[in-house]
C-alpha cells in the first residue's frame, strides 16, 4: 500500500511539470542565483591555476542554451538555503568563478519522460530539444482521463524503471547474438476468430452453438477425468517400481544383516545389564516383575532369581520361556520351525498309573492352539526327573523321536510313551491312524553337555531354542552364563528374540 | 479310591470355621462342585460359587493335606494354570470340572561324589 501511494505522489508530481500545466513560477528571492557547489575535489582543482585559460562568464542566452539540466541546477541553487549563500559569499573571488559543463552522458529517464511514455504521448524527451518544456499556447495538451490498465502501467513503470541502455564501454566486447523477436499476434487473432466461428454462428440477435453446450461440459469434464487418471497411473507406476526395488533389497539384505549362527548370541546393553543385575539382586522377593496373561505364570523375584549362578531353573521359569518361543514364532513364521511347546507337567500327567491319555486328552484341541500337532515340524516335551531336567524331541519332519539330555543318558521309555502318545493323539482328533511306533528312537549324538551339578534347565532350554531355529547345538557350558542372563532379560521383557 | 467330601464357604472366615458337608455335582443353589486330582492324593470335591476366589479351595486344600501353597500349583482340564486371584468363573470352570494340582519341579542334576 505504500508503494502505491509513493507511486500516485509521484505522479501528481510528474503532472506538475507536464507541458500542458503551466510552470509554477519560481519564489521570488533578493539572492544571488549560483552555480551549484561543487565537490571538494573539483573545489581544490578550482583553486589551482587551470592549465587553459578559463572561458569567459556565459551570458544568459549561453546559460539557457546548456539545457535543462543546467537550468534545473540552477533552479535547485536558487532555491538552497541560506547556508549556501553565506558559504558562497564568504569564499574569495578566485573561487567563485564558474567551472566548465561536465561532458555529456546518459541519464537515467526521469518523471515527466515515464509519464509521457505512459501515456503514449511520443518517445522520450532528447537532451538537444528543451523546448518541449515550454508550453505551447497554439496547442495546449491535456492529460487524457486515466483508466486502471494505464494505472497500473504507470504504476509499474515507476516501480520497475527501464533498464539503462549499454555503456560504450563495452563495445568492445564479443559480439552478441542479435535475437529477432517474430510478431505471430496476427496469426493468433486468425486461429481465435476461425474458433469462434466454428463455435457460433450468429442468426439475427441469436447465438446458436454448432457444439452443444452439454458436449462442450463434457468434453471439459472428459479432460480434468483424464488429467486425474494419468496422474493416477503414474503413482501406480511409481508404487510398482518401489515395490520391485523393495523386493530386491529384501533379497539382498539378509546377506548384510547379522548372520542366524550370531543371533543366539547378541550381546547385552548396559541398560539391559542393569535391569537384569537389579532383578536378580533385588531385595523384596515377593514383588511381582511379570505377569504373563495368556498363560497365568506369575514371576516374582524369587522365582527370577533361580536364574543366579549355580541356581536350579524352576519350573515357572522354564514354561514362562516355552510361552515366549511360541509367541516367537507365531510373530515371526518364516524365520523359525513350526514347533509346540508342551509345558513341563505335561509329561508327569500323561504318565500318571502307567499312561493315561485321557487325562491330557484336551491339552491340544484345535481350539485351544489353532493347529492340529501334526501340521508342526517337531514338538518339544520337557521331562523332569526328580532333580534333573531332559528334553524329549517329536520330530514329525523326519519321522524320529529323539531324547537330550546334558548328562549324556538316554531314555527309551520316555520316547515309547510319546510314540504312543502320537499315536493317540493322531486317532482322536483327525481319526487317522499313523504308524508312529515304528519311528527311529535315537538320542542325539555329540551333545553339549554340562559341566557342573546345576546347569541342566538352562541346557534343555537352548536345546529347545536352538532345535526351533532350525540350528545346530553350536554352544557350550561356556555360554552358560550368558545364557541365564539373556534369559532373565527375555522374561523381563515378555519377548523372546 | 475314596472321595472327601469339602465346601467352601462365600464368607471370609479361617480354615477352622469351614464345615465339610457331603457335596454332590449340582448340590445347592448357586453352587458349582469342582473336583481337585492328586498324584499322590484322593480326589476331593468343592462345593463353590462361581464369583469366589480359588484361594478357598487352594489354602483348604492344602491345610488338609498338610502343603505349603507357594510350592504347588493347580491346572484345568485345558493345561493352563490356575491362579490363586482367579474366581472359577474367570477360568472357565463348570460344574463338574476337574483341576489337577501339580507339585513344583525344580532340577538342576547335582553331580554327586561317590
Amino acid at each position: 500500500m505504500g508503494a502505491l501511494t509513493d507511486s500516485r505522489k509521484r505522479l501528481s508530481a510528474d503532472h506538475r511539470l507536464l507541458p500542458s500545466f503551466p510552470p509554477s513560477p519560481p519564489p521570488p528571492s533578493k539572492k544571488p542565483k549560483l552555480a551549484p557547489l561543487p565537490s571538494s575535489s573539483s573545489l581544490a582543482d578550482a583553486s589551482s591555476p587551470p592549465p587553459s585559460p578559463p572561458p569567459p562568464h556565459p551570458s544568459s542566452s549561453s546559460a539557457a542554451a546548456q539545457g535543462p539540466s543546467s537550468s534545473y541546477s540552477a533552479a535547485a541553487a536558487a532555491g538552497a538555503g541560506g547556508a549556501s549563500t553565506s558559504y558562497a559569499s564568504s569564499l574569495p573571488p578566485s573561487r567563485l568563478r564558474r567551472l566548465p559543463p561536465p561532458p555529456p552522458h546518459p541519464r537515467p529517464i526521469h518523471g515527466p519522460q515515464r509519464v509521457l511514455r505512459a501515456f503514449r504521448l511520443g518517445s522520450a524527451l532528447s537532451r538537444s530539444n528543451p523546448s518541449c518544456f515550454t508550453p505551447s499556447p497554439s496547442s495546449p495538451q491535456h492529460p487524457r482521463s486515466l483508466g486502471l490498465e494505464q494505472y497500473v502501467e504507470l504504476v509499474d513503470s515507476v516501480a520497475h524503471p527501464p533498464p539503462l541502455p549499454p555503456s560504450p564501454s563495452t563495445a568492445d566486447a564479443p559480439s552478441r547474438v542479435e535475437v529477432i523477436a517474430v510478431d505471430d499476434a496476427e496469426e493468433r487473432k486468425d486461429d481465435e476468430e476461425a474458433r469462434e466461428e466454428e463455435e457460433e454462428e450468429v442468426k439475427g440477435s441469436v447465438v446458436v452453438r454448432r457444439v452443444p453446450l452439454y458436449k462442450e461440459l463434457y468434453e471439459a469434464s472428459s479432460r480434468r477425468r483424464d488429467a486425474k487418471l494419468r496422474t493416477l497411473e503414474f503413482e501406480v507406476r511409481l508404487a510398482e517400481k518401489g515395490r520391485l526395488g523393495l523386493e530386491q533389497l529384501a533379497d539382498v539384505l539378509p546377506r548384510f544383516g547379522p548372520r542366524k549362527e550370531d543371533e543366539p548370541f547378541v550381546p547385552f546393553t548396559d541398560e539391559d545389564e542393569d535391569s537384569v543385575d537389579h532383578a536378580l539382586g533385588g531385595r523384596n522377593r515377593r514383588e511381582r516383575l511379570v505377569v504373563h496373561e495368556s498363560s497365568n505364570i506369575v514371576i516374582t523375584r524369587e522365582t527370577l532369581q533361580c536364574l543366579n549362578e549355580t541356581e536350579w531353573l524352576n519350573d515357572e521359569v522354564i514354561n514362562l520361556y516355552l510361552e515366549l518361543l511360541k509367541e516367537r514364532e507365531l510373530r515371526e513364521p518364516n524365520k523359525f520351525l513350526k514347533c509346540h511347546f508342551f509345558n513341563t507337567f505335561f509329561y508327569k500327567k500323561l504318565i500318571t498309573g502307567g499312561y493315561d491319555y485321557k487325562s491330557v486328552r484336551r491339552w491340544t484341541t484345535k481350539r485351544k492352539l489353532g493347529y492340529s500337532l501334526l501340521e508342526c515340524d517337531k514338538i518339544f516335551v520337557p521331562i523332569h526327573k526328580e532333580v534333573h531336567w531332559c528334553l524329549a524331541v517329536i520330530n514329525i519332519r523326519d519321522k524320529k523321536f529323539q531324547f537330550l539330555d546334558s548328562l549324556g543318558s538316554m531314555d527309551m521309555k520316555a520316547l515309547r510313551t510319546l510314540a504312543r502318545y502320537l499315536v493317540d493323539e493322531v486317532k482322536d482328533k483327525s481319526g487317522q491312524h499313523i504308524d508312529a511306533l515304528s519311528w527311529k528312537q535315537e538320542g542325539v549324538k555329540n551333545l553339549p553337555l554340562q559341566e557342573n551339578g546345576w546347569d541342566c534347565g538352562m541346557f534343555m532350554l537352548k536345546y529347545i531354542d536352538f532345535y526351533s531355529r532350525d540350528m545346530g547345538l553350536t554352544f557350550g557350558q561356556k555360554h552358560m552364563h550368558y545364557f541365564r542372563k539373556r534369559t532373565a532379560k527375555e522374561i523381563l521383557n515378555l519377548r523372546a528374540e | 479310591m475314596s472321595s472327601t467330601p469339602a465346601a467352601a464357604d462365600t464368607a471370609e472366615t479361617d480354615q477352622a470355621d469351614l464345615k465339610l458337608v457331603k457335596a454332590e455335582p449340582g448340590t445347592g443353589p448357586g453352587l458349582i462342585t469342582i473336583t481337585v486330582t492328586s498324584q499322590t492324593f484322593a480326589d476331593v470335591y468343592f462345593a463353590i460359587k462361581p464369583r469366589v476366589k480359588l484361594r478357598r479351595v487352594m489354602d483348604l486344600y492344602c491345610g488338609k493335606h498338610s502343603l505349603d501353597p507357594k510350592t504347588v500349583k493347580f491346572i484345568d482340564d485345558d493345561g493352563r494354570f490356575v491362579r490363586s486371584e482367579q474366581t472359577p468363573e474367570e477360568v472357565g470352570l463348570q460344574d463338574g470340572s476337574t483341576i489337577s494340582l501339580a507339585i513344583d519341579q525344580q532340577g538342576g542334576a547335582c553331580i554327586c561324589e561317590n
